[in-house]
């Protein structure tokens, strides 16, 4: 009789246990946050945190990248699009307790714009990269297109442009733009968003603490104004090697892992306890770029050649696991903006030696092909793929030495045409194709492609101030046209980057987006 | 010498030597594991050409051992066997001009150092402490991230980790040689320090320097395959060793074979290089004879 109570008492106990582990979901992604200062952060990893905890006014609904409601109900433009106006969630309060309101929106932008803010604390190490480099071009005065932000009541904003910014609800859809309590922001000063102070938000999840080189942990927050969290904590953890990783999960010390090497995709498939989250499409983009600086890439010829060259269906099969798709042009194929007559150059060496020959090189010739020294989504694998393109091209005579260095001096050099050939890719920022194309083809190719095309610049700095879709439609098609003709660059793949998770984990929806928009409130464990 | 063999026969220092190797059975098997690599590389470009930067298959892709590929595919469809087989040319190839630039450049210094001594002596000496400070294929990696990686910095570099080597020993048997009476009779007769040096004292010091001219070039491919390894030596799609086992890495849970296969040959290139060169010792350092 002592025995079995013994026994029903240990059962009660494993029980307790266990119900106390479901209700705590733990997350596994490559690496711990930087900084939970959403508009500071650069990387992923920080990004994915903050947003369970902060969150933008415009959101993207989950597993797609449409724009839906978040802290704004509803927004307009003005006539000519200079004026947007924003209206708010009412009844939203920050997990500190003050309100959600135009006060604090304005503060928010005011702080990520204006150098002279007394919360810009650029002397002190915030720089806000997103907002000056990734997406609006400059702070106040320094080529930002946004001068003012104006309270009208207390949920009604307005954000006055200098000039035309049709995409600008798409821009603040961007992960970066996340809004935090401005009585916590003051609180901390330079230290918001550090281990020490995490951030403070309107999310499904509230900051509990983050212990340095472990983990973050989060609590649910009951008063959320939306569907709120299955989970009551979410542990996030960071494990560099994505082998690791996937060993964590199948151990089950995590119940999701994020950016698994493709490679193992058959791993997964293979474990019962496994399933995979895979989002249909994912929008990213590798390409094999040239330098123009470089001759004999000069001329148009020869790039077009070496686009006939490179079988990239065979790569596409042989390094993707079958979760990448050729790339036709630089829009991944789920968004809108590619033309008919814009179509990726099918594989035909042929075709690539004729080309040779009336561009007078009928015997090849030398070069380089730089490859990175990290895998990203967009090329899993670089160097063997890098491999392998250069086989092709040695089909045709083009003898390219393969090269690298570390990543960040690739990042820099590529921009100084030190490169003849390159290979680089893209992840979406934002789902507009002004985010692909303005980032490749604007004012930043004269560096990172010498190529120097004012009217591809005019034709998105059209498309950047056009308000009406039909009109953008066209204006980017042009430019797809434009691109394919001259050929800068040689769309190769689109790629979906692999998550797994425990088959006990409901919820999951992977966003086309990037691996760090997974809502994770939305995500329960039986 | 434990008796006087006046009856015998004289024998040159060469046929003596010939005859206590033929009886030494690890150093035979040194000798046939090199000849067997040497030949084989030889032979490569005759049975079974290859270019490198053509190579591929990627419908037969990560292929387990088979008739067909005796030891797989790799990554890009690309047969192991012939990889392998051509990687021992870059190896070896590597190796040995390694070894014998060092071999040259480490017996002049050593040789001029020990000869004429004083500041010369001192200023050589300073510089081969400096280099021996550091782990060889430390100072390896050092000299090719300054130079860039490539196959032929890679040779620089393990060339310039050997240098000290030769030196020492060469300086060692000049400093012992300089005193000798034949060497004190050519300085009476007039003999110039080239002709000291080149004609008196090198052929004397040979011995110890054919011996690890053997073991150095066991070190000197192993560093190759590391610098490979590490991405600073021979860069795809070269087949060198170490760059086909770093291949394999990343696939190792999947296709084991891309790292084996590589390293086997390492293996034993480097073992058959030590044997034979411990063998050459055991046969002409004198210290030894007849023991």
């Amino acid at each position: 009789m002592n025995r079995f109570s013994l026994l029903v008492g240990l059962f009660l106990l494993l029980a307790a246990g266990a119900v106390s582990a479901q209700s705590t979901l733990v997350f596994g992604q490559s690496g711990l946050p930087v900084s939970l200062d959403s508009a500071d952060a650069q990387d992923g990893n920080s990004l994915l945190v903050a947003r369970q905890i902060t969150e933008r006014l415009v959101d993207m609904a989950p597993g797609s990248s449409d724009l839906v409601a978040g802290l704004a109900t509803s927004w307009s433009a003005s006539k000519d699009s200079t004026v947007w106006t924003f209206s708010l969630r009412a009844g939203v309060n920050f997990h500190d307790g003050t309100p959600f309101n135009a006060e604090a929106v304005k503060f928010n932008f005011d702080r990520w714009n204006d150098p002279s803010h007394p919360y810009h604390l650029r002397e002190e190490g915030k720089n806000y990269v997103p907002w000056s480099d990734f997406v609006f071009g400059g702070f106040l005065n320094e080529g930002s297109p946004l001068l003012e932000v104006r309270v009208v009541d207390d949920l009604t904003v307005e954000f006055h442009m200098d000039k035309p910014l049709g995409l600008f609800p798409n821009m603040l859809a961007a992960i970066y733009f996340q809004i935090d309590s401005p009585a916590a922001v003051m609180a901390a000063g330079a230290d918001y968003g550090t281990p020490g102070v995490g951030s403070v938000g309107t999310g499904p999840f509230k900051f509990v603490e983050w212990r340095e080189g472990e983990l973050v942990s989060l609590e649910r927050n009951d008063d959320y104004w939306g569907e709120v969290a299955a989970s009551e904590r979410l542990v996030i953890r960071g494990i560099q090697d994505p082998t690791a990783r996937l060993a964590e999960l199948r151990a089950g010390a995590i119940d999701i892992a994020i950016q698994l090497a493709p490679g193992d995709l058959p791993i997964v498939e293979g474990d019962p306890n496994l399933e995979t989250a895979l989002p249909d499409s994912e929008l990213n983009v590798g390409y094999l770029s040239f330098h123009q600086g470089n001759p004999p890439f000069d001329n148009p010829l020869v790039r077009e050649a070496v686009a006939y060259a490179i079988d990239r269906e065979l790569i596409i099969d042989a390094f993707y696991e079958g979760l990448g798709t050729v790339a036709q042009d630089f829009l991944p194929p789920q968004m809108w903006g590619h033309s008919e007559s814009a179509v990726a150059r099918p594989y035909n060496p042929e075709r690539a030696k004729v080309l040779l020959r009336e561009a007078g090189f009928a015997d090849g010739f030398d070069t380089e092909l730089w490859f990175m020294p990290v895998s990203r989504p967009y090329f899993p694998s670089p160097e063997p793929i890098a491999t392998a393109m250069a086989t092709f091209l040695a089909d045709v005579g083009i003898n390219a030495e393969l090269k690298t260095i570390d990543w960040a001096t690739y990042l820099q050099q590529y921009r100084q045409g030190a490169f003849p050939m390159y290979m680089l890719g893209w992840n979406a920022d934002y789902a507009d194709p002004d985010n692909f194309l303005f980032t490749f083809f604007g004012p930043s190719a004269v560096d990172t492609q010498g190529w120097d095309d004012p009217q591809t610049r005019e034709l998105l700095g059209f498309a950047r101030e056009a308000s009406d879709p039909v009109d953008r439609q066209e204006l980017y098609a042009k430019v797809q046209t434009r691109v394919t003709e001259h050929v800068p660059r040689v769309p190769i793949a689109h790629n979906r980057s692999l998550t797994a998770i425990r088959t006990n984990v409901e919820g999951v929806i992977p966003s086309p987006v990037s691996p760090s928009e997974i809502p994770l409130h939305l995500v329960s464990k039986q | 010498m434990r008796e006087v063999r006046t009856h015998e026969k004289g024998q040159s220092l060469f046929q003596d030597a010939l005859k206590r190797f033929f009886r030494n059975p690890t150093g035979l098997l040194g000798l046939a594991i090199i000849s067997f690599f040497v030949i084989a590389s030889l032979l490569a470009p005759i049975l079974r050409p290859y270019d490198a930067r053509r190579d591929r298959d990627l419908r037969a892709r990560l292929n387990p051992p088979s008739a067909e590929h005796i030891f797989g595919t790799d990554e890009l469809g690309r047969d192991l066997f012939v990889r392998v087989w051509h990687g021992g040319r870059i190896s070896l190839r590597v190796g040995l001009t390694a070894v014998v630039l060092a071999l040259v450049v480490g017996t002049f210094l050593g040789l001029v150092a020990g000869f004429f001594g004083g500041w010369l002596d001192m200023f050589v000496t300073w510089l081969v402490d400096i280099l021996l400070a550091f782990p060889g294929i430390l100072l390896a990696i050092a000299i090719v991230a300054t130079l860039g990686p490539s196959l032929r910095n890679a040779l620089i570099a393990i060339s310039v980790t050997q240098i000290p080597i030769y030196v020492r020993i060469t300086r060692a048997v000049t400093l012992s040689l300089r005193e000798s009476e034949y060497v004190q009779a050519a300085h009476a007769l007039g003999s110039r320090p080239g002709r000291i040096i080149f004609i008196h004292l090198l052929p004397n010091g040979l011995a110890p320097l054919i011996v690890q001219l053997t073991l150095s070039i066991g070190v000197a491919v192993l560093d190759v395959a590391a610098l490979g390894f590490l991405g600073l030596g021979a860069q795809p799609p070269d087949p060198e060793w170490g760059v086909m086992i770093r291949d394999g890495f990343r696939q190792f849970l999947r296709a084991p074979w891309m790292s084996i296969f590589p390293g086997l040959a390492i293996f034993f290139s480097v073992v058959g290089f030590n044997l034979l060169g411990d063998a050459i010792r055991d046969v002409i350092d004198p210290r030894l004879k007849n023991v």
